[in-house]
């Protein structure tokens, strides 16, 4: 045998490949899976996006914080004048 | 039957389905330029999945008027082997040489440490004489596609080719065969 078949046999050899049967499957399976993440991802964003910019997600979100203020002195004088 | 083409622009208008036509025709020849650029065992099937993924997320950026699909596709193959080439740890390449038994001299066992021999030439390459090598020798690209691939000139990737078929020689003369 010579050089040139030997070397022949051997690119041949790394040309062959198993593809597994269930690779496109697979792939397809990951994609399905990563849109699906991409939806929930961007749905979660138009949430985050709305509660930015709507004057009444930012007033609801203000009035929150206020309540929550006026709740934490009650407490703090409640606790101040009951000792 | 539906061409390629008509394939990509099923994607492109959002079924997603014409792209399983794509993973099939392109499995074979994606997991085979990873395989022989970057590595071997199951980290191969990994790559391969991320290059569809990746070709499925940038299908809209590829431009017909500019290369074939599997050019394209190759490209981003290319990319993928490099990443992982970078992340991957340096392997011991003081391999056990195959073992003979002299006694019973084999054709099989002569073949299998002559590819092993070659395979070390091949993974021992440095990375851009062993990506044009691939691509040329396994996957008969024309020096252009090639060179459009690794986004450099057709000169450049002739000269890559042909330092790497030397040192496969080399390798081969090493082993003790001599052309006759």
């Amino acid at each position: 045998m010579k050089n040139e078949d030997r070397y022949q046999a051997w690119t041949q050899s790394r040309r062959q490949i198993d593809v597994d049967r269930g690779f496109s499957e697979r792939v397809m399976n990951r994609l399905a899976r990563d849109e699906a993440r991409r939806v929930g991802r961007s749905r979660r964003w138009v949430l985050t996006e709305r509660m930015c910019t709507a004057s009444w997600a930012k007033a609801a979100a203000v009035g929150f914080a206020a309540l929550i203020g006026i709740a934490r002195a009650l407490l703090t004088l409640h606790v101040l004048f009951s000792a | 039957m539906v061409n390629e083409s008509d394939a990509i622009q099923r994607v492109l208008d959002g079924d997603r389905e014409s792209f399983r036509l794509l993973v099939r025709r392109y499995e074979g020849p994606v997991i085979r330029v990873i395989r022989n650029m970057a590595c071997d065992g199951e980290s191969v099937e990994d790559l391969a999945q991320e290059v569809f993924l990746t070709a499925y997320a940038r299908l809209a950026t590829f431009d017909p008027a500019r290369s074939a699909f599997s050019t394209w596709l190759f490209t981003i193959a290319r990319n993928k082997s490099i990443n992982a080439l970078k992340k991957k740890r340096p392997q011991a390449r003081s391999r056990l040489p195959v073992q003979i038994d002299s006694t019973q001299p084999s054709k099989d066992s002569e073949r299998n440490e002559l590819f092993a021999r070659l395979d070390r030439a091949l993974e021992s390459l440095p990375p851009r004489q062993r990506r044009a090598f691939v691509l040329a020798e396994f996957e008969a690209l024309s020096y252009a596609e090639i060179a459009r691939i690794e986004a450099t000139r057709i000169g450049t990737v002739k000269s890559r080719i042909s330092r790497a078929k030397q040192k496969l020689a080399h390798a081969l003369r090493q082993y003790g065969i001599e052309e006759k």
